[in-house]
């Protein structure tokens, strides 16, 4: 788990050592423990260059950029390769001699012996850049769902590609301009992640289960190394299967040779994560040694706070020794929520982020480097019911099947008005676009100049919200949803120098829950059905058979009105006007009731102060 | 209505340019409309050139040939009758303009490679004209490739990579890297796989030609050329460029030729950059093209035909069309 940069010059670059070296030391918290530049070749000029959080072997010899003794290749990784010892096995056979013990190694011989072939057979998370000495070649990647980050920014003469965007900006000596798209997506639907686009112009996410290729004269390809699973394309998912999968996934990720921790929100899947993680056998490499649980300091938000549940389920199990509760105050600071601003890079769509921002602070302070979580379970299996069940009951409507809607309506699991919402994506764009225009804070504050320039877009945002739900469930899980939360959690859990571990994030887990229909996995009445009865018996009956509890930072997302605003909004560049009217949303600010969206364009503000003030 | 296929099997959107890689000044025109295949027309700030995105994996490509490619383009499918099929196309008359332009640049005994060779009308003109050409070709459709070639011996191999270096003394694609994923990775082996002095010839669709409808865009072409983009990608890929621009056959107006040579060492390098003056001069050319009403109904129109008639008899109909106006202008001049 680290931060890394690679940058190819195809004509004359001034400054590039220095450049990579300022980019470099952008990306110092995400890797506190050892820096490496390298340039791998001259002609053309390309670097490598490597932060590193030290979790397996933590000694200097497992240091990068590392570099092939037979063939003079050289990687740098950000991530954990989780099934290493077996594939470090399978490479012994073949003759591979290893001087240590940790994953970097292992991909680095894979590389040789099976090129590319060595992607998928690997279970975990990365983003790796290889310079393959034979060939010339820059090769990068990232895992199957993209759990680490890449960014690639490429003007024709210059390709660099890096773990955060702040590094890209540090070697362009600058932050590009601001995508107008993107904003204009983000402050109608809330989603920051949907295809590669970044919010920075020219800056695009590496796809993730590709491998991308560039020569030493600038020629691009790119190939899929992995395809997901069609649903049906196999037998759905079974409960004793999924324990079994979860079981293993947790148990992989346990391996670390520094202080293992999980999240325990209190609710289903980070009490799965902590408990199947306490149940293993606590040797080396597989003991869990605390659970944090974030909760409040204030009786007013006693309704958002889990922390006795989850104290309850430590104290059960024997373990209310290694429960540690992390108490705040949810109204952040200025300088603490631009501090999270900053690090998210951004903008970004829930306040609630910043409860994962001060847990993995406070959880670093304790030593601790690993932290196992249960990120995904809800976009997995359907942990948002309100938004799946109306989706459902949508699709029943316009398929004339009246009875499934009353029946879908009776168990109310949804409000009436969120099928509303999906109902209003489906009306003719003329309606539409008014209607979201007048009713959506985010979309209303909007400048007239992004509305206008960018009216070809609601076209395209329109049809993707009225996707049928086994369409939209697949595209919240790789396109949507699931690439936002990761993001979130990479930058919040890597600006504390902490690696984020998600067992429900396991490839074969995955494609397994791929491959079962959506209402399957969701269930009719509560959310997770599958996964709750995966665990029933195993963990304490009101974890299984209570709705969906409401994790981390649930107070914070409905504070927006209370939030330092009005100093922060204060001095922002006027150019910031043609994107976000700011009279406008300082006006909505200061009513009493504010409505959740309205933190889309308030964040969008204050991400142009963090970056371009 | 349009017929639509599911599962395109497009690649990943990786924003960058189909040809030079560049993820800046990529413009966003609109979506592409022949076959709602979710794709968009998009054109790179850097090179100029004009593409699809995003485009398809090579898995995806092949089941598109194998499946939609038939259906969206009627004018592909033979009806009833073969022989009518082929001389409604003209694809002889074509195929022996083309051998024209280039039989004086081959050496007794050439070796001749043909990339994507189709019905193989080229490659039967070829023969017939020049007994001694070493002809060889590459082409998927195993079931049509031989439909024009006569008495002609040719060596189908699975493609250019699987031919030794330097073994070639002519590589051809006529109306083919439009198609390919990577246009790029075709000319640098057609580079490697030519003998030094060896000459390429390619023909595809000129984006600067006149075209009034969007209709022009369409999945089956992936990237599109003007003559400056063409040529820079070309010499990008190491080969010296003779000629590049309008078409010499006056029938094939609308469509660039270019004949390049092999050096004797040949430098690939990255795509140069075009002027400000070519880019934007692309991007009012592509801005003049709307999609109105009557575009619209036009293309809902050309869909239930298919639907009603099916593609067999549309085409039928393309077909006579096209035979007729080629009579036309025979007999004008």
């Amino acid at each position: 788990m680290c931060g890394l940069i690679a940058v190819r010059a195809l004509s004359a670059a001034a400054d590039l050592q220095q450049r990579a070296s300022r980019a470099l030391a952008s990306l110092a918290r995400r890797g506190p423990d050892a820096e490496g530049l390298l340039m791998v070749e001259t002609a053309p000029p390309t670097l490598l260059g490597h932060r590193r959080l030290a979790i397996l072997d933590t000694s200097s010899a497992a240091e990068q950029p590392m570099r092939c003794p037979i063939t003079g290749t050289a990687l740098v990784f950000n991530g954990a390769i989780y099934n290493f010892v077996e594939l470090r096995d399978e490479l012994r056979a073949l003759g591979c001699v290893f001087v240590t013990d940790g994953d970097t190694e292992v991909l680095l011989h894979g590389w040789r012996v099976w090129g590319e072939g060595i992607f998928s057979r690997c279970n975990g998370m990365w983003a790796v850049v290889v310079w393959d000495a034979p060939s010339g070649d820059l090769v990068y990647s990232r895992d199957r769902l993209g759990v680490k980050p890449l960014y690639l920014h490429h003007d024709g003469q210059q390709m660099v590609l890096a773990s955060e965007v702040s590094a890209i900006a540090q070697m362009l000596g600058g932050y590009p301009a601001p995508n107008p798209e993107k904003l204009f997506d983000f402050l109608i639907t809330g989603f920051s992640e949907q295809g590669t686009a970044t919010f920075f112009q020219g800056v695009r996410a590496v796809p993730p289960g590709v491998v991308g290729r560039m020569s030493r004269t600038g020629r691009f390809s790119q190939a899929p190394y992995h395809q997901w699973p069609e649903p049906g394309s196999a037998e759905p998912l079974s409960s004793l299967e999924l324990r079994g999968l979860v079981e293993d996934a947790v148990h992989l990720r346990l391996q670390a040779d520094v202080p293992v921790a999980s999240l325990l929100s209190g609710g289903l899947d980070s009490s799965i994560i902590t408990q199947v993680a306490l149940n293993a056998s606590q040797q080396p490499r597989q003991r869990l040694d605390a659970a944090f649980t974030y909760g409040y300091r204030d009786a007013e938000q006693v309704g958002f706070d889990e922390s006795a549940r989850a104290a309850l389920f430590m104290a059960e199990g024997g373990h209310g020794d290694r429960h540690h509760v992390l108490r705040f105050a949810p109204i952040p600071s200025a300088d603490e929520l631009m501090s999270l601003i900053r690090v998210q890079g951004e903008p970004f769509s829930t306040l609630s982020v910043l409860a994962s921002f001060r847990t993995y602070r406070a959880i670093a302070e304790q030593g601790f480097k690993v932290v196992l979580s249960g990120e995904g379970a809800d976009e997995l299996f359907g942990g948002y019911s309100a938004r799946y069940h109306s989706l459902a009951a949508r699709d029943a409507l316009w398929s004339g099947h009246l009875m499934q809607v009353v029946q879908r309506l009776r168990l109310r699991t949804f409000p009436v008005s969120s099928l509303f919402n999906r109902l209003v994506w489906d009306l003719p764009l003329a309606l539409l676009g008014p209607l979201l225009r007048r009713h959506r804070p985010s979309v209303g504050v909007m400048s007239a100049g992004l509305w206008e320039a960018q009216q070809q877009r609601l076209a395209l945002v329109r049809q993707r919200m009225s996707s049928p739900l086994e369409q939209r469930i697949r595209e919240d899980q790789l396109d949507n949803l699931l690439p936002m939360t990761l993001r979130m959690a990479d930058r919040n859990s890597m600006s504390a120098g902490i690696e984020l571990r998600s067992p429900f994030m396991d490839h074969r887990l995955v494609e397994r829950a791929f491959r079962t229909p959506a209402l399957e996995r969701i269930g009719a009445g509560l959310s997770k059905s599958l996964l709750r009865d995966a665990f029933k018996g195993i963990l304490p009956n009101r974890l299984v058979a209570t709705p969906k509890s409401t994790g981390f930072g649930h107070a914070e997302q409905f504070l927006v009105p209370q939030l330092p605003w009005r100093e922060l909004l204060a001095d922002l560049p006027p150019e910031l006007n043609d994107f976000v009217d700011l009279n406008a949303l300082r006006r909505h600010l200061a009513r009493p009731q504010c409505h959740s969206t309205l933190w889309l364009a308030l964040s969008v503000a204050l991400w142009y102060r963090s970056i371009y003030a | 209505m349009p017929e639509r296929f599911h599962g395109w099997g497009l690649a990943a959107d990786t924003g960058q340019c189909r040809v030079c890689g560049s993820s800046v000044a990529q413009r966003y025109f609109w979506p592409e409309v022949y076959a709602h295949s979710g794709q968009a027309l998009m054109r790179c700030g850097h090179c100029a050139t004009v593409y699809l995105a995003p485009g398809f994996s090579a898995a995806g490509l092949q089941r598109f040939y194998t499946g939609p490619y038939r259906r969206l383009f009627p004018a592909e499918v033979p009806w009833r009758s073969t022989a009518r099929f082929f001389a409604w196309r003209g694809d002889a008359d074509v195929a022996r303009k083309r051998f024209a332009l280039i039989d004086a640049n081959l050496p007794p005994q050439g070796q001749l490679f043909e990339m994507g060779a189709g019905f193989g009308a080229f490659l039967g003109q070829a023969a017939q004209q020049r007994a001694d050409l070493q002809l060889s070709a590459s082409e998927p459709d195993i079931a049509q490739r031989q439909a024009l070639l006569g008495q002609a011996s040719v060596r189908f191999v699975e493609s250019l990579a699987t031919l030794p270096e330097q073994s070639l003394d002519a590589v051809v694609a006529f109306h083919v890297l439009e198609h390919l994923i990577d246009p790029r990775d075709f000319l640098e082996q057609a580079v490697q796989k030519l003998r030094d002095g060896g000459r390429l010839w390619l023909e595809v669709p000129d984006l600067m030609s006149d075209w009034q409808t969007r209709l022009f865009v369409h999945p089956a072409h992936l990237s599109y050329f003007c003559a400056d983009s063409l040529r820079r990608l070309a010499e990008a890929a190491g080969l010296q460029v003779l000629y590049c621009g309008a078409h010499p056959v006056g029938a094939l107006a609308g469509t660039l030729w270019l004949e390049a040579l092999r050096p004797t060492t040949p430098v690939s390098q990255p795509v140069a950059p075009a002027a400000q003056q070519q880019v934007e001069a692309v991007d009012q050319w592509i801005s003049r093209v709307g999609w109105g009403y009557r575009d619209r109904i036009k293309a809902l129109l050309k869909a239930m035909a298919m639907r009603v008639l099916g593609p067999g008899l549309l085409g039928e109909w393309q077909r006579w069309r096209q035979y007729r106006r080629h009579c036309a202008e025979q007999v004008r001049r």
